[in-house]
C-alpha cells in the first residue's frame, strides 16, 4: 500500500500578536501532493497560520511564534534558516489577485526568476511559459503578454498570481481564501487548477466555503479559537466528524 | 472617528449579520429536516395500519372486500408521501448542501422511503393472496404462528418509526433483536404448511399461501431492520449492514 509521505510537520506551534495567543500549541502532518483544507469561524487564527507556515506572520510588528515547522526535514524557524528561500519554497496566494501594478503579464511572472538573478530571455521565457500553462492561464493570454497583468479579469488575475507563485518552483503554496472574491466559473477554474497543481505541489488553503473544502481537499483541519479541533480526512470529517464542535460549526449552527 | 475603531465596528456588523444568516439558514434547514422526518412517519403509520387491516382480513375479522377499498385508499397514500419525501429530499441536497449528520438523516430519509414503500406493497399483495386460504384444524397451529408472526412484525415497525422519530440506537437495536423471532415464525410456519401439504393434499393451494404470506412477512421485517440500521448510521455515522 501506498504511504503518504509527511512534507510539512507542524510541531506545537504558537502565534503571538504582542502578548496575545493567537495559535494555541498547534501540531499537524501535511503529506506531499495534498491538498489540505482549513476551516473554521472568523478570527479564529487559519490566515495567521498559514502565515506561520512560510514566516509571514513575524513581518507583522510585534507578532512572534514559537514551535517548530519542519519542510523537508529543516526547521524554518532554525536560527540560520532564510526567510526569503523559505517563501521561495513555500509560495503563497491572498485573497484579492494583486498583480505588480504596472508590470506587464510577462512581468509578473518572471519577476521571481529575476529576483533570483536569472537573466537569460530563453531561460525566462521557457519558465514564464510553463508556469502560464501550469497555471491553466497560458491559451488565454499567449498573445497579450505585453499586456498588464492588472487588465486581466479577476480570476484570470487570480491564475496570474499562481503562475508567478509556480514560477520559482515551489514544494508548497499556501492560498488564503482565494476565490472568495470570484464569481462561480472563476471560483470552479482555480479549484479544478488546485486538483491539478496537487501532481506537483502541495497546497494549504483556508476557505469559508464549506462546499469549496469538501470538493478539493484530502484532509481538512477545524480551528476554533486559535485551537486546533479535528485534523480529520475531508470525506470523513464532513460525513462523520468526531468532535461535536465540528459539527455544529459545519451544519451552520455556529459560526 | 479614529480608523481602528470604524474597522473594528464594521466587523462587528459584518460578524452579526452573517450570524444572522446562519440562524435563517439554520431554521430552514431544520424546518425541512422535521418535515422530512414527519412524511417518512406518516408513511409508517400508513404501512402499520395496513399490516393491520391485512391481518384482520387473514384472521376473518374484517369482510375482505370493505378492507380492500381502505387499503387502496392507503396504497395511493404511501405512494403520494412517497413521491412527496423524495422530493423534499432532492431539493434539501441541491439547495442546502447538507454536511454530516444532515446529511445522514437526508440519505436515511431517501433509503427509509424505499423501504417503507415496499412494504406498503408487501402488505397489499398478502391481503390480496388470503381469498385462496382454507380453514382447517390441521392448519390451527399455522395460524396461530401466522398471527404472533403478525404481532412480531407490526411491533417492529412501530418500534423503527419510534427510533427513527427519536433518532434512538437502543430502540432500533431492539428492532434487529426482534427480527429473529419473525425469522423462527417462518421456519415453523414452512415445516408445519409442508407436513399439512404432505398428510392432507387437498390443502396443498392453503399451505402454499401460508408459505407465501409468511414471506411476505419476513421481508417487511427485513425492511424495518433496514430502517433500524439506517438509524444506527444517522446517529453513529457507521454503516452496520452485511456485518460491516
Amino acid at each position: 500500500m501506498k504511504t503518504d509521505t509527511v512534507l510539512l510537520q507542524i510541531k506545537n506551534l504558537k502565534a503571538y500578536f504582542s502578548s496575545t495567543l493567537v495559535l494555541k500549541d498547534i501540531s499537524l502532518d501535511v503529506s506531499t501532493n495534498k491538498v489540505v483544507a482549513l476551516i473554521g469561524p472568523s478570527g479564529c487564527g487559519k490566515s495567521t497560520f498559514i502565515r506561520c507556515l512560510n514566516r509571514m506572520h513575524e513581518e507583522t510588528p510585534e507578532a512572534h511564534v514559537q514551535g517548530e515547522v519542519i519542510l523537508n526535514k529543516q526547521n524554518i524557524y532554525a536560527p540560520s534558516a532564510d526567510p526569503v528561500l523559505i517563501r521561495r519554497k513555500v509560495g503563497m496566494v491572498f485573497q484579492k489577485p494583486n498583480p505588480f501594478p504596472g508590470m506587464s503579464i510577462f512581468d509578473n511572472v518572471a519577476l521571481g526568476l529575476r529576483l533570483l538573478g536569472i537573466r537569460k530571455r530563453s531561460v525566462l521565457e521557457e519558465k514564464v511559459h510553463s508556469s502560464l500553462v501550469q497555471a491553466a492561464l497560458w491559451n488565454e493570454v499567449k498573445n497579450i503578454l505585453k499586456r498588464p497583468g492588472t487588465s486581466l479579469s479577476g480570476g484570470q488575475q487570480q491564475r496570474l498570481c499562481i503562475a508567478r507563485t509556480l514560477a520559482t518552483t515551489p514544494s508548497v503554496i499556501l492560498m488564503d481564501e482565494p476565490t472568495s472574491a470570484l464569481d462561480p466559473v472563476s471560483t470552479m477554474r482555480i479549484e479544478e487548477l488546485i486538483r491539478h497543481l496537487v501532481q506537483t505541489v502541495t497546497v494549504v488553503i483556508v476557505t469559508h466555503n464549506m462546499q469549496q473544502a469538501s470538493r478539493i481537499s484530502d484532509n481538512t483541519a477545524f480551528l476554533l479559537n486559535g485551537e486546533l479541533v479535528e485534523y480529520e480526512k475531508t470525506s470523513r470529517l464532513f460525513t462523520n466528524p468526531s468532535d461535536p464542535r465540528t459539527e455544529q460549526y459545519i451544519t451552520g449552527r455556529f459560526g | 472617528m479614529d480608523l481602528k475603531l470604524k474597522k473594528h465596528n464594521a466587523k462587528i456588523k459584518n460578524m452579526k449579520a452573517k450570524k444572522q444568516n446562519i440562524t435563517r439558514f439554520r431554521s430552514r434547514l431544520d424546518e425541512r429536516l422535521n418535515y422530512m422526518k414527519s412524511l417518512a412517519c406518516s408513511m409508517g403509520e400508513c404501512v402499520e395500519q395496513t399490516i393491520s387491516d391485512t391481518q384482520e382480513v387473514v384472521f376473518g375479522k374484517a369482510v375482505l372486500e370493505q378492507k380492500l377499498t381502505s387499503i387502496k385508499k392507503r396504497e395511493d397514500q404511501i405512494n403520494s408521501l412517497q413521491l412527496k419525501l423524495s422530493k423534499a429530499c432532492f431539493r434539501a441536497l441541491a439547495r442546502q448542501a447538507p454536511v454530516a449528520k444532515d446529511l445522514r438523516l437526508i440519505l436515511t430519509c431517501l433509503y427509509a422511503n424505499t423501504d417503507l414503500e415496499r412494504m406498503g406493497d408487501l402488505a397489499i399483495n398478502i391481503a390480496h393472496r388470503t381469498k385462496k386460504m382454507d380453514t382447517d384444524s390441521s392448519l390451527d397451529s399455522c395460524y396461530t404462528t401466522l398471527e404472533k408472526m403478525f404481532q412480531s412484525t407490526i411491533q417492529m415497525v412501530q418500534l423503527s418509526m419510534q427510533a427513527f422519530m427519536k433518532e434512538d440506537t437502543t430502540l432500533a437495536k431492539n428492532v434487529l433483536e426482534m427480527d429473529d423471532v419473525v425469522d423462527s415464525c417462518q421456519t415453523q410456519i414452512k415445516e408445519k404448511s409442508k407436513k399439512v401439504m404432505q398428510d392432507k393434499p387437498h390443502l396443498v393451494p392453503t399451505g402454499v399461501e401460508f408459505i407465501i404470506v409468511s414471506n411476505g412477512l419476513e421481508r417487511i421485517a427485513d425492511h424495518s431492520t433496514n430502517i433500524a440500521e439506517e438509524i444506527i448510521f444517522l446517529q453513529t455515522g457507521y454503516d452496520i449492514r452485511h456485518g460491516s
